[in-house]
């Protein structure tokens, strides 16, 4: 390795020949993959830098989280309306047919890109839709549907269609709950040491223990 | 539904949607197993500003992108180089550029040391440690995240690199690579490897955490010795 004091105790004739073939190492003539280097394997978590979980259903007061119309281009949730939009159309100021019914969203930074996973159900004259996921993502600060899958993406859909906002804040919480017996089990697994919910861990609990969580989720 | 009731609901809606806040409420992570390239530069590369116009720096490799760094004469070569664009780069005072422009080239340079390679989600993503050499000043340890979109290289800054990078910086070339590729015949350095390994290959949480202890409760400067390169700040 040559470094900077090593050079300077060097003789001076030394430090010359040293620089003349740093010199020479010029970078023009270097064939760049010469320095791919040797294979090995590395494991590592990492933390998502803004995740935000929003209950509709509590921040609506405890009043049905019902879309009736187009919600304005600055929300995500207009990519949903527009997404229906035939649907929504047909009602009118006396008769609603159509409902969207908006449960949780998760925002989340991936890659430093925002994208909305939102959890919604379809209400089209009493027929009721089963849970559905739409993942928006903003682009160049306009919201779209996204249409990139990636495993990621995936699981963080699996992961809020497997769960709702309450069954996520208790297994993140550090603190125990008589309420959740099964959950007080089950979140050390899910875990990482800094406390982060580790999502690929999560969404395998989830899958495992359906049937003694499902009592937690929304209906 | 009455006429009432929807009323009610278009004044809920927007009501609703600006009650959602703009802050983090939940901490998550994404575990990933990746392959892993160490290469320790034998000698070690310098890496000179030899780009005179942004056009010249394609960027196609992590070495590239360190050279059109150090060459970058303006704000928009700035941003060029920064993932995100201007909107994350680093904004330069004009006296930052005009220092560029005169710097001696023989006097002012990096040395690259060693690489790291690997995904992160399906993204490649470099971290070289190298010094940078400033006129007649002591040369400055460094690491370099680098992230490749679109077959182009960018300095990046994923927070979830933070501690590696320094990690790499810090560490001495042949443990980092010992502790990688397991080829040390060094019996200390096999001793680290061991530790902060498992079958899914280095694992950075035992990583750090060694390498936390090493400072932390107290300085043990013998772990100190074998493993840190004593010219790094």
């Amino acid at each position: 390795m040559v470094t900077y004091k090593k050079i300077l105790k060097m003789s001076k004739q030394t430090a010359f020949i040293v620089f003349i073939f740093i010199s020479n190492v010029s970078f023009s003539q270097v064939d760049y993959n010469e320095f791919k280097g040797e294979k090995s394997k590395i494991s590592f978590t990492k933390a998502f830098t803004f995740a935000n979980l929003y209950d509709y259903k509590v921040n609506a007061f405890h009043l049905d989280s019902l879309v009736v119309g187009q919600f304005d281009s600055n929300y995500s949730e207009s990519i949903l309306t527009k997404k229906y939009s035939e649907e929504l159309s047909v009602n009118t100021d006396d008769v609603v047919a159509f409902t969207i019914v908006l449960y949780s969203k998760l925002s989340i930074d991936i890659q430093d890109i925002r994208h909305d996973f939102i959890k919604y159900k379809t209400n089209n004259e009493g027929e009721i839709s089963e849970m559905k996921i739409l993942v928006i993502v903003k682009n160049d600060n306009a919201w779209e549907e996204n249409v990139v899958e990636t495993k990621e993406i995936n699981v963080l859909k699996e992961v809020l269609l497997n769960s709702d906002v309450d069954l996520l804040f208790e297994f993140y919480g550090s603190g125990d709950s008589s309420d959740y017996p099964e959950i007080n089990a089950l979140k050390p697994l899910t875990k990482d040491a800094n406390g982060a919910l580790i999502i690929e861990k999560l969404h395998q609990v989830l899958k495992d223990n359906q049937s003694s969580l499902s009592k937690y989720l929304d209906e | 539904m009455k006429k009432n009731k929807l009323i009610a609901l278009f004044v809920l809606i927007p009501c609703l949607v600006f009650a959602q806040q703009e802050y983090s409420n939940i901490m998550l992570s994404s575990s990933e197993e990746q392959t892993l390239y160490f290469y320790d530069y034998q000698p070690d590369l310098i890496i000179k500003a030899d780009y005179s116009e942004m056009s010249e720096a394609e960027n196609k490799y992590p070495e590239q992108l360190m050279q059109s760094v150090l060459s970058a004469t303006n704000q928009e070569w700035v941003d060029y180089n920064t993932l995100g664009g201007a909107e994350r780069s680093d904004q330069k005072p004009t006296s930052h550029f005009e220092k560029i422009k005169s710097m001696d080239k023989e006097k002012n340079y990096f040395e690259l040391h060693h690489k790291l390679t690997f995904n992160v989600g399906e993204i490649p993503t470099a971290i070289i440690k190298f010094f940078i050499y400033q006129d007649d000043s002591p040369p400055i340890s460094g690491a370099m995240v680098m992230q490749n979109v679109n077959g182009r290289w960018y300095k990046g800054s994923d927070a979830s690199l933070s501690s590696l990078s320094i990690i790499v910086m810090r560490l001495k070339s042949d443990v980092l690579g010992g502790v990688i590729l397991g080829d040390s015949n060094d019996e200390n350095i096999n001793d680290l490897r061991n530790r902060v390994t498992t079958e899914s290959g280095v694992e950075l949480l035992k990583l750090e955490a060694e390498f936390t202890s090493w400072y932390s409760p107290v300085r043990n400067e013998g772990q100190l010795n074998l493993y840190i390169d004593s010219e790094t700040w």
